[in-house]
This record gives C-alpha cells, sequence and structure tokens, in this order.
C-alpha cells in the first residue's frame, strides 16, 4: 500500500470515529480514537525505524467501536426470539390448519331468556321443543358461572352456545379463550358450564334495580353436505390471480419499452459520433439510477399519483423492470458475436437492417430468458407491494395480520409459497429450454 | 476500372502501426493474394478497403470513386458491389441458411420492407439459385449452426454473389477449413473470377494454394508492403523477406 493510500484510510477512519463518538456521546469512543491515532502512530514509528508495519492493533479497535456502534444502533436482542415466542405461536401453529375448507351447515337453533342483571333470586330455566334444556339461572350477570344441560339431542352434530345483547350483538361463548363447542353423547344428553360474558351494550344499560333480556342461543349445527371452499381461500386464488397478472402486465409493458431502449445503451452499437455516445451514457446513466430505487418505493409513489390499487403496484414494477432489464438486455447486445455485424455492414445494408439481421436474431432468446425470469421476480415482489395499497395479496394479507386473523394469515402465506415455486419452476424451465 | 489504394495507412487508436504506407494499382479480373505473417496487417488492409475499418491517412479509389471521403450513404452503395468472406464465416447462426444468403441483398431491397422480413418473390428466387450456386439448394431451410465448416462458408460465398459483386474481399477464407475443403471453396471463388470477372483480393497462409489460385501476390510484413510479383518470383530470398529468416519454406 503506498503511503497516499495509507494516509487516506487513516484519515477516513479517524473522521468516522470522531463522527461516532459525536454522534453517540459515549466516552468509550473517544478512547477509541486516541487509541487509534496511539495504535496508527505506533505503526508509522515501526515503519519510520525500518521495521515491519504492524497495524492491526489500531484496525482491531476501530472494528471494535464500529462494530459497537453498530450493534448499539441496530438494538440486536438476541433473546428476543425465544423470550417472546408466544408472539410467534399462534402464527405456527395455524400454518398446521390454515384457513382452506367450510362446510355448509344448518342450525337448529334453542333462545332461552336471560335477565341481566338478577332483580330476584335465580331459578333454573327448562325449555321444550324437539330436545329439553335447562339452564341453571333465568338471570345472571357478566363473570356468573352457569350451567346448561340437554337431553333429547342428536349425537353427531357439534353445539355451539352464542350469546345475544338487547340490541342483537352476537357473541360465541367461549372457554379458556377459545369457542365452546361439545357434543351430545349416545344418550343424546350433554352438560357444560361457562361463564356470561360481558354484554349489555354501552349507553344501553337498564337503569338502577331494573334488567334487561338477553338471550343464551345453543346451536345445533348439522354438516349438509361436502367441504367447500373458505371464503379466505376463495380470497387468496382471486388475489393470487391478481398479483401473477400484475407481474405479467408489468413485466410486458417493461419488456416493451426496455427492449427498444436497451440498443441506445450498447457501447457496441452506440460507438462513433458523439450525439450517439452521448444518448449511450444518458440511457445508461437513467436504468443505473432507475434500478436502484426499489419498487416499493415506486409502489408508494405511484399510488399517491394514481391511487389505491393494482395499476398502482403494476406501474411500480414497470418502472423498475424497465431500468432493470434495459441495463441487462444492453449488455446481452455488448455480447454478441460481431462477426455477422461486420458481415452485414459489408454487404451495405443500413444500421437499422444490421441490427434486424445481425444483432436482434442473437439476442432474443436471451431476451426472452431474462424477460420470464424478471416476471418470477415481479410476482414475488407484487405480493409485497400491496402492502403500501398497490392491490394483490399484500394488501389483504396486510389487513389480515393487523386483524390478528392467523388463520388466514397462513392461507395466503402458503399460497404465496406455492404460487411463486411454481412460477420459480416454470420459469426455470423456459429458460432451459431457450438458452 | 481498377482499384488504387494509395499510401494507406492504419494506426489503431493503441498506437500499434497495422499499415505503413501501402500502395498498389490492381486491374479488373486480377486474383491476387495477400500473404504475411500473422499481424502483419492483411485483415485491416483488406477491411480498409471497404472501410470496415477507418483508414488514418491514405486514399482508396475504385471505379474512380475515392472510398475513403464516401459519405454514409455513398458508402454503402459502394459497399453493396463489394462482397466479403470472412475466415469465421460470420453467419447469422440462428437464421436460416435461406435469410443468411438473403440478407447480402439488405443494401439492394426496400429497407423498411425488409425491416419486417419480407423479400420480394425475385429475391428469394435469386438466393435460390446463389445457394444452387454453391451446392446447397437442398439445406436453404436448415439452421446455419446446423452445417459443417465447409458448407457455413459455401453459405458465405452465395452471400457475397447476392450483391452481384464485381470486387470480392476474402480474409482468410479457408483457414479454418482442411485442406480438400480449402480447395473446394477456393475454386468457387475461382470460378467467381474467371466466370463472372470478379476482381478478388483474398490473403491466405499457405504458398501451394497462392501458387495454384492466384495471378498476383502482395507480400507484407509489419505493415509495409514488401513483395509484389507473381507468384512464381517468389523466391527463397523472397520468402524470407516475407516470412522472416527463420522461416522454413513447405510446399509450393
Ligand atoms: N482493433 C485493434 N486495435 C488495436 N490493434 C489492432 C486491432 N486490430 C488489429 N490490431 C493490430 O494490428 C496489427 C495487424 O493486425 P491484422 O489483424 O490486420 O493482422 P493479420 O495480418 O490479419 O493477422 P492474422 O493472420 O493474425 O489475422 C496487429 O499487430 C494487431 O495486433
Ligand atoms: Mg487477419
Amino acid at each position: 500500500m503506498g503511503l497516499r493510500t495509507l494516509a487516506g484510510i487513516w484519515l477516513g477512519v479517524s473522521l468516522t470515529l470522531v463522527g461516532l463518538a459525536l454522534w453517540r456521546g459515549h466516552p468509550w469512543l473517544w478512547i477509541s480514537v486516541g487509541l487509534w491515532w496511539i495504535g496508527t502512530g505506533y505503526d508509522a514509528w515501526r515503519r519510520f525505524k525500518g521495521r515491519r508495519p504492524r497495524l492491526w492493533p489500531a484496525t482491531l479497535i476501530a472494528l471494535i467501536a464500529i462494530y459497537g456502534v453498530g450493534w448499539e444502533v441496530t438494538e440486536i436482542h438476541p433473546l428476543a426470539p425465544f423470550q417472546r415466542f408466544d408472539k410467534m405461536r399462534p402464527y405456527l401453529i395455524a400454518l398446521t390448519q390454515p384457513d382452506l375448507l367450510t362446510y355448509p351447515t344448518e342450525r337448529q337453533v334453542y333462545r332461552i331468556p336471560v335477565e341481566v342483571p338478577c332483580t330476584h333470586p335465580p331459578s333454573p330455566r327448562e325449555i321444550r321443543e324437539e330436545a329439553q334444556v335447562w339452564l341453571s339461572a333465568d338471570c345472571a350477570q357478566a363473570g356468573d358461572l352457569l350451567t346448561l344441560q340437554g337431553e333429547g339431542f342428536p349425537a353427531g352434530p357439534s353445539l355451539e352456545l352464542w350469546w345475544v345483547n338487547p340490541i342483537g350483538e352476537r357473541q360465541r361463548i367461549l372457554q379458556e379463550g377459545r369457542p365452546l363447542s361439545l357434543q351430545a353423547d349416545a344418550s343424546g344428553r350433554f352438560r357444560t358450564a361457562f361463564i356470561a360474558p360481558r354484554a349489555v351494550p354501552l349507553g344501553f344499560e337498564p337503569p338502577p334495580g331494573q334488567s334487561q333480556t338477553h338471550f343464551l342461543e345453543l346451536h345445533v349445527v348439522r354438516v349438509i353436505g361436502g367441504p367447500r371452499p373458505s371464503e379466505a381461500l376463495l380470497e387468496v386464488a382471486e388475489k393470487m390471480g391478481e398479483t401473477v397478472a400484475i407481474a405479467l402486465l408489468a413485466t410486458t409493458f417493461a419488456v416493451l419499452i426496455a427492449a427498444p431502449l436497451s440498443f441506445l445503451a450498447a457501447r457496441n452499437l452506440m460507438g462513433g459520433s458523439l450525439p450517439a455516445r452521448a444518448i449511450y451514457y444518458a440511457m445508461r446513466g437513467f436504468f443505473n439510477i432507475v434500478r436502484s430505487v426499489e419498487p416499493l418505493i415506486f409502489g408508494i409513489v405511484f399510488v399517491v399519483w394514481v391511487g389505491l390499487g393494482s395499476f398502482a403496484g403494476m406501474l411500480a414494477l414497470m418502472v423498475h423492470s424497465i431500468a432493470a432489464l434495459g441495463k441487462l438486455f444492453s449488455e446481452v447486445i455488448e455480447h454478441i458475436d460481431p462477426g455477422p455485424v461486420e458481415a452485414l455492414m459489408a454487404t451495405g445494408a443500413n444500421r437499422l437492417q444490421v441490427i434486424r439481421y445481425a444483432v436482434v436474431p442473437q439476442v432474443v432468446p436471451e431476451f426472452v430468458s431474462f424477460a420470464v425470469y424478471r416476471w418470477d421476480i415481479n410476482v414475488r415482489m407484487s405480493t409485497i407491494i400491496g402492502f403500501v395499497g398497490g392491490g394483490g395479496i399484500g394488501f389483504r394479507l396486510s389487513e389480515w395480520i393487523r386483524l390478528s386473523a392467523y388463520r388466514q394469515v397462513a392461507t395466503a402465506v402458503i399460497g404465496i409459497a406455492l404460487v411463486v415455486m411454481a412460477l420459480d419452476y416454470v420459469s426455470a424451465q423456459v429458460r432451459r429450454r431457450i438458452v | 476500372m481498377p482499384l488504387i489504394v494509395d499510401r494507406l495507412t492504419k494506426i489503431y487508436p493503441d498506437g500499434t502501426r497495422a499499415l505503413h504506407e501501402v500502395s498498389f494499382t490492381v486491374e479488373d479480373g486480377e486474383f491476387v493474394a495477400i500473404i504475411g505473417l500473422s499481424r502483419a496487417g492483411k485483415s485491416t488492409l483488406l477491411r480498409c478497403i471497404n472501410r470496415l475499418i477507418e483508414p488514418t491517412s491514405g486514399r482508396v479509389i475504385w471505379n474512380g470513386i475515392d472510398i475513403t471521403a464516401a459519405s454514409p450513404r455513398e458508402l454503402r452503395r459502394i459497399r453493396r458491389q463489394i462482397g466479403m468472406i470472412f475466415q469465421q464465416f460470420n453467419l447469422v447462426k440462428r437464421a436460416t441458411v435461406l435469410t443468411n444468403v438473403l440478407t447480402g441483398r439488405l443494401g439492394y431491397v426496400n429497407p423498411w420492407l425488409s425491416l419486417l422480413g419480407y423479400f420480394p418473390p425475385s429475391e428469394v428466387q435469386r438466393a435460390m439459385q446463389a445457394l444452387e450456386r454453391v451446392g446447397l439448394a437442398d439445406l436453404a431451410d436448415k439452421r446455419a449452426d446446423e452445417l459443417s465448416g465447409g458448407q457455413q462458408q459455401r453459405v458465405g460465398i452465395a452471400r457475397a454473389l447476392m450483391q452481384e459483386p464485381r470486387l470480392l474481399l476474402a480474409d482468410e477464407p479457408v483457414a479454418s477449413l482442411d485442406p480438400v475443403l480449402a480447395h473446394s471453396i477456393l475454386r468457387y471463388i475461382e470460378e467467381l473470377n474467371r466466370k463472372d470477372g470478379v476482381t478478388v483480393l483474398c490473403s491466405l497462409h499457405f504458398l501451394d494454394l497462392v501458387h495454384r489460385y492466384a495471378t498476383r501476390v502482395i507480400g507484407l510484413k509489419d505493415g509495409i508492403k514488401v513483395f509484389d510479383g507473381r507468384p512464381d518470383e517468389i523466391d527463397d530470398r523472397r520468402f524470407k523477406e516475407i516470412y522472416g529468416q527463420e522461416a522454413e519454406r513447405i510446399g509450393g
């Protein structure tokens, strides 16, 4: 390393360390600055004395300081994934039971009135219809333990308990946080205890000393007919279709625009005259700048510009793809065999004819291969772009995550994985056939 | 009308002097072999004549027209009358044989229609005749890269035939072929020269081929013309002038 390089490194590292010390304000960072100077001074002294240079102590100090700040800024918390595993568990469990199928059902409902709260000592209440049910109390308030038993029920269907308040709001009765579901035994009997839920509607509280009528509903849920795709599954399927279509259109438009532009960014075609060189550098610069902006950022911009939805997502992917493909395409053109170009120039063909007959046939297969690959990338990208409002599955997925709809999230994640894998395979096959 | 090469000099941007003040005149109908060691400047000379490479100085005059001063438009009109064949054949590998031959006609046909891939039936017929002439009519629909080396060079000749050339530049047309094929290719070129009266400038590596086909030889060494005469005038002294003192004469 030359003296000039060493001086440059010394200055760069010194400024970095001083900058970090000023920013974070830790005393130990100032100490590291001092140690860096001592270490490099020691190295300089050795060099001056004609001994072998020894830079590693100073280098070590600089690295410790830089990684130390990096660690702090990144808020590294190695235990968090283990300590907070309970946040993740529902998602993992849901993955094993995604929301895929529903069974069409028929419900038979027994309604048992319950006075809330009690204005008299509670007594059991009995309902007789096809079967008989007894509720342990005809009045209750939130938190009371109630018992429900029944007789004469069919053994197969599952039984659900619902609580309906006076304005018709309905909630499922839970047991240990999960929906309560039971079945009658072989003799047609069941018995269960549950806790009366908080259900008095806000603003409709009964005056002191009076009660209002709620209902406990017992649903006998009979499955009629085979499994059907669940609503979440249908929605995931539809949104995945939308996602693939967004990617397809974005890629196609991008190819149509990038392919002609790429010829203007190919060094071997744009040699010679000054204007040609200028166009070459302008195209190159355009591709490089646009390519370095993530599609997600374009997504946010286009959502503001053209409004929420698939069109914004498509535009975002398209713009990024134009630049990415333009760069790749122009590199393909730069690597063609120059022989045919030379041969056709020698026949007196004009520039466009040379491109049409000597360049295009050489580049088309690789163009197609890159285009298919891009489509594949764009499908993956467009699942994300929905998170910022760009249409497709991402939008739904972000909602489900917010609502903690674990099983729906699982359905979406599995759907994305399957489609991406399938397209990965298809694109690999297409590319293998072509090149 | 003769081809006049006048003090042609080429210095590449990196400073390599590939040609230095090379002058000669070629009369119509001559078969001129260009010989010289590797890097002597043979390819550079041939490419300076149709300006695939821009000469640094000097002039090339053909049919009374100064090629070196021609505008791009004029240059295309001149080029379309100058056929060229190459050591590596320079075919478009993914295109069919017929398309490759048709591209020889691009300087003559309607440029816009040609961009759409359209060639008039008369041109397609001309291409089939050219292919017949080199004995490849039945391979017209094959892809060029499915052909053997000798066949590819014959496609190259057919492509040049499409130009109805008055002058043929051939840059080591047989250097990638075995001796038997070399003769077969050179016989096609010879036929063009004798029957159609096309002037031929052809760089060659083997002296026996030079003796067999050329009517005149131009020797280059380090970009300088060191010999210009009949093939039978190349004696041992001349040979060593062209190929250097250590060279051994083989064949011819
Ligand atoms: N594009 C280029 N840039 C720089 N130097 C070049 C270029 N093309 C050729 N040269 C140099 O010019 C000189 C003449 O090259 P040229 O290809 O004309 O020789 P040649 O006689 O055809 O050789 P060969 O038998 O190897 O084909 C060589 O020294 C070569 O390295
Ligand atoms: Mg050469």
